[in-house]
């Protein structure tokens, strides 16, 4: 449950936030319920944690910070992220996942966080999820609107992979968020919870709510290369993902971007001359702003920025 | 509230009706209009054409501006039929293409003398020769474009362009042509050539072997020559070539019809650069305007600039930002007169026309 006050000015004055779905209304009436279980979930790559991801965990403990009764939880999903990929990097991709549990503790522990972290594998044992998950997958498998939304969800050049796996993915990511009130997530995450809006009525159970944050773009590039890139500029990149559109060069991984790269990246960025246009550089402050709500015990040298 | 006059409500019809005229045009040929290229643009590659909004819309410039950003090579293609002298409706046309160049641009300005013969415009092919040679082509030389990164040519004398139209003649077909450019403009078997690849080699020649091979090339046009371009692209495509890009402009009015473009056919509606001083002043004063026949109303409810023909003289050619706002502002709101507008405009277009002379001379 939130605090009226705190909620209107989390909402009204939160930079970080781009959308909400359905509607903000509902998304206020979510948060006004007395215990609130709250989701962001994560993919990844071998590249690291980026600063980007770093945004969600701080906007989730700020939900948990402000509100009574909140639950955040942080899902790495380790499983979801070997859908995809050659079946020889399966193993490390999970290995990965492991590392990254560990590594998200780590900020939690020195950002002192409210929120809590877990593996989509551990929490795909439960039986009354893996139920869920077939269920989701059934509808989904049967339904060419809901497969309509879902090839929204992903890249140009990834839509044929997915059709191959017969949406697994989404309907894995959907089945999960479905267990939970709220979601945080990029606002390309928009489609998934259109689908699931669908899903939820023909499985006649009420779907979550869902706050976008804004769209991470990429650091280091000029103006040329947004008006090139519509898609990116449109959706940004994936947050979580270092290396996605391969442009691991212009990302600030968390523990591994030097100092001075980070200096180099935030100088050559592209910053707009007016609104409503990505703003790689602003989206830096915010975050660092956030991050400034947190007591952290970490000296610069560990590189966490 | 104000109560206007049928006059002035009649000028504000004109001025949206011309308004949603390039709106709906640009959005029916799948164009996008240049606001979100204008929102990225640092100030100094947003030329006047963009600035001022006679470059409305565009088809895939994208590449074009990565070339300026970059420093990168490439071309904008202007055709000019030399089938009258040189008037300020060019002159609009030609000054972009400075600033084009001025940020990087080869031009390339073809004069279709062949297409002034074939359409019927010039005598001879001799004639038409004549009025590119002797006409325009001094004009042009006093726009002072730079001339390594400038090649202005004859068509009929540049036997390498119909070579090249021979070349990828087999790539269009006559049904092609006629869709593009009906049946009307397609009387003899001259107009059927030209219109349906001699163009297309004018667009396309920049980025054959003798020019350097394939680069991002820039055709400025009006709404009506869209589908040309699209016939280049699709050329284009099959030549393995870049498909040309494409920035629509408006026309400049006509002097006595702001629904018309200026045209050199008819010399009481276009400005000439060989015009004398009070040739040009009674050009001017008999012009359409903008504003309402009482004066009274005039300062009561000012005028309406954008369907002004004699506004426009000053919008198109007038050099600085601050003064055209000025003007604008003024006239709109009715603190300057059509006369004050008419003897502004005439004093600066007689200079103008005086100074590109002495160049042209």
């Amino acid at each position: 449950m939130f605090p009226p006050m705190k909620l209107n000015r989390l909402l009204d004055e939160n930079k970080m936030i781009q959308s909400y779905f359905p509607s903000k209304q509902g998304v206020i009436n979510t948060l006004k319920k007395r215990h609130i279980n709250i989701l962001y979930g994560e993919t990844h790559d071998l590249l690291g944690i980026t600063v980007d991801s770093l945004k969600y965990y701080l906007f989730v403990s700020v939900l948990c910070e402000i509100g009574v009764g909140v639950e955040s939880t942080v899902l790495i999903a380790d499983t979801a992220s070997t859908i995809n990929t050659s079946s020889g990097d399966t193993k490390i991709i999970l290995e990965e996942g492991k590392r990254r549990l560990g590594q998200i503790s780590e900020i939690i522990k020195k950002y002192h966080l409210p929120i809590h972290a877990k593996l989509m594998s551990e929490l795909f044992k439960e039986p009354p999820v893996q139920e869920l998950i077939q269920r989701v997958q059934e509808i989904v498998t049967q339904s060419p609107e809901i497969q309509c939304l879902l090839k929204k969800t992903v890249l140009q050049n990834r839509i044929r992979q997915e059709d191959k796996t017969a949406y697994k993915y989404a309907a894995e990511a959907i089945a999960t968020a479905l267990l939970f009130d709220l979601k945080v997530g990029p606002p390309r995450e928009r489609f998934y919870d259109e689908a699931a809006l669908l899903i939820a009525k023909k499985m006649k159970r009420k779907s979550y709510d869902s706050i976008y944050l804004t769209p991470t773009y990429p650091l280091g590039l000029d103006f040329v290369y947004f008006l090139l890139h519509h898609e990116i500029e449109e959706f940004g990149l994936t947050p979580y993902k270092a290396g996605s559109n391969k442009l691991q060069d212009h990302r600030i991984v968390v523990g591994k971007t030097s100092f001075e790269k980070v200096n180099e990246l935030i100088h050559t960025s592209f910053v707009p001359k007016q609104t409503g246009l990505p703003n790689p550089v602003e989206d830096m402050m915010n975050i660092v702003q956030l991050a400034g709500r947190f007591k952290k015990d970490i000296s610069l040298k560990e590189g966490i920025v | 509230m104000k109560l206007y006059s049928e006059e002035y409500k009649k000028k504000q019809r004109i001025a949206q009706k011309l308004d949603c005229y390039y709106k709906k045009e640009a959005q029916k040929n799948g164009l996008s209009n240049l606001d979100r290229i204008k929102a990225y643009l640092p100030n100094e590659y947003i030329f006047r054409a963009m600035r001022r909004g006679f470059a409305f819309a565009h088809l895939e410039i994208e590449p074009i501006i990565e070339c300026i950003a970059r420093k990168k090579p490439f071309t904008v293609v202007s055709g000019l039929n030399p089938s009258s002298p040189f008037h300020l409706g060019h002159k609009g046309l030609f000054d972009m293409l400075i600033d084009l160049q001025k940020l990087g641009a080869d031009v390339q300005i073809p004069l279709t003398n062949d297409e002034s013969y074939v359409d019927g415009k010039a005598a001879s092919i001799e004639e038409s020769k004549r009025i590119a040679t002797q006409q325009i082509l001094p004009d042009i030389t006093a726009f002072g474009f730079n001339p390594e990164k400038t090649k202005v040519y004859i068509v009929t004398e540049t036997p390498s362009i119909y070579r090249f139209a021979m070349s990828i003649s087999r790539l269009v077909t006559y049904d092609m042509v006629k869709t593009v450019f009906g049946k009307k403009s397609l009387v003899n078997v001259g107009q059927i050539f030209y219109r349906g690849v001699v163009q297309l080699a004018q667009i396309l020649l920049s980025q054959t072997s003798e020019f350097g091979g394939p680069k991002p090339t820039l055709i400025p046009v009006g709404i009506d020559q869209h589908p040309y371009v699209l016939l280049a692209r699709d050329v284009a495509k099959k030549l393995g070539m870049i498909p040309p890009s494409e920035l629509v402009v408006k026309f400049q009015p006509s002097l006595l019809d702001p629904e018309q473009k200026m045209s050199g056919s008819k010399p009481n509606i276009a400005i000439y650069l060989s015009d004398a001083e009070e040739i040009i002043q009674k050009k001017i004063n008999r012009a359409y305007t903008g504003s309402v026949s009482s004066l009274e109303d005039h300062r009561k409810f000012g005028a309406v600039p954008e369907i002004c023909p004699i506004f426009a003289l000053l919008q198109y050619h007038h050099p600085d930002d601050t003064f055209i706002k000025k003007i604008r502002g003024d006239y709109k709101s009715g603190r300057i007169t059509t006369s004050e507008l008419k003897t502004i405009t005439a004093d600066f277009i007689v200079e103008m026309v005086k100074s590109m002379s002495q160049k042209t001379n």
